[in-house]
């Protein structure tokens, strides 16, 4: 599930991107904004990456620890 | 290719401070230009009040002080809602970014002069005047969000009271405004050199400063995230707009409404955070002077101020 923050920043990211795109007339103003875009959509991409492998790791490590406590002996 | 001076200077201490150089700035020299600045747009804008003053002035001022309104009520649900941060942040930052900042202003001036656009010279009162209603929506938006301790409430009102109208911004503004005004150009002709004449070279100074502290909340930039990021440059972009269009809808000329719109993009890192930290405690300040210091100030000074420049000279195009 994508969080607001994600969706926000890569909203920002890619609208970014495309303003800097409109504005490639002006080198100097586009191609800073196309960097600052990427820059942020990369940003967002990678928080995004990491959160799910932390999520990941929490459901394996869950998992793991039920399957130990059901393969536990009976009193 | 014609460098900016000025923004050469933000680029070098954003440089040094990068590479870790060894460049002391003396606190107390920071302080002092600050001052300096304050005094003389205040000063500037008076004499241009005292030859400029007009009803129509008041009309403007009103409509300039609704976005000041505005400006922190678009911020916070972005913050809340899509940031998921909590109110009391929320709010906090908010304050910050319905505010202005002088140095980005300062840095808009020296630009539309560099590139010789023309611009009402009684700006100064509208950057005087956005700073009050921000710091007040803020401290509404901190009331919704914490109510003062029933304890010492008197104490903490009367200090909220002192940081949004008698701290150090308002009052060497306003002060410079009148003195300004009553002395009109003749009077302020022997202090004129001073203030006028070197207000260049010190605003260099003081962007060489903010560039090094700049760079140093840069490495905060991995803990903020990737959203107050993209809020640092949204919402500039967001207010600047705003200010533009409304620039153009109260008559000012191409280069008033490009200095609006930067007044508009502009967040505050002197008075709302003194306000904010008496008004919200346990705020977290640090995450609203990263982002307004770190984000905020080196994308309007790098790429916000020639942007809205483009943008307002697009928009009165395609009016006219």
């Amino acid at each position: 599930m994508f969080s607001m923050q994600f969706l926000y920043s890569m909203v920002v990211g890619l609208g970014l991107v495309l303003l800097g795109t409109v504005c490639l007339g002006e080198a100097s103003l586009g191609i800073p904004l196309i960097a600052l875009g990427l820059g942020i959509s990369l940003l967002a991409l990678m928080n995004f990456y990491q959160e799910a492998k932390s999520l990941k790791l929490a459901q394996a490590a869950g998992t793991s620890a039920r399957a130990a406590s059901q393969n536990l002996p009976s009193r | 290719m014609i460098v900016d001076a000025t923004i050469a200077f933000f680029v070098l201490g954003l440089f040094a401070s990068l590479v870790r150089a060894e460049i002391q700035f003396p606190k107390s020299l920071y302080q002092t230009l600050v001052l300096f600045l304050m005094l003389a747009i205040g000063l500037k804008g008076g004499v241009a009040l005292a030859e400029h003053a007009s009803w129509a002035l008041l009309s403007q001022s009103a409509l300039v002080i609704i976005l000041g309104l505005v400006l922190p009520f678009i911020a916070f649900p972005i913050l809340y809602f899509f940031g998921d941060l909590p109110r009391s942040d929320s709010a906090s930052i908010a304050a910050h970014y319905g505010s202005v900042s002088v140095g980005t202003y300062a840095v808009a001036v020296a630009f539309l002069e560099s590139q010789k656009i023309p611009y009402e010279p009684y700006i100064p009162l509208f950057v005087v005047l956005l700073e009050m209603p921000a710091i007040a929506v803020g401290i509404f938006l901190a009331r919704r969000a914490s109510h003062f301790s029933s304890e010492n409430a008197d104490g903490q009102v009367h200090n909220l009271f002192r940081e949004i109208f008698l701290n150090q911004g308002m009052v060497l503004m306003i002060g410079g405004l009148l003195i300004g005004y009553m002395a009109g150009a003749e009077g302020t002709a022997s202090i004129a050199p001073f203030f006028f004449t070197l207000f260049g070279g010190a605003l260099a100074l003081f962007l060489l400063e903010m560039g090094m502290v700049a760079g140093r909340r840069l490495s905060e930039l991995r803990q903020i995230g990737s959203f107050m990021l993209a809020f640092g440059v949204s919402m500039p972009i967001i207010g600047g707009l705003l200010g533009c269009l409304l620039g153009i809808a109260i008559g000012l000329s191409q280069g008033g409404a490009i200095l609006l719109a930067v007044l508009g993009a502009s967040a505050s890192y002197i008075a709302v955070p003194a306000a904010m930290r008496v008004a919200l405690p346990e705020a977290n300040h640090g995450l609203s002077i990263s982002s307004s210091l770190g984000v905020t100030f080196p994308f309007n000074v790098l790429i916000g101020i020639p942007l809205y420049t483009a943008t307002t000279q697009w928009i009165v195009g395609a009016a006219a």
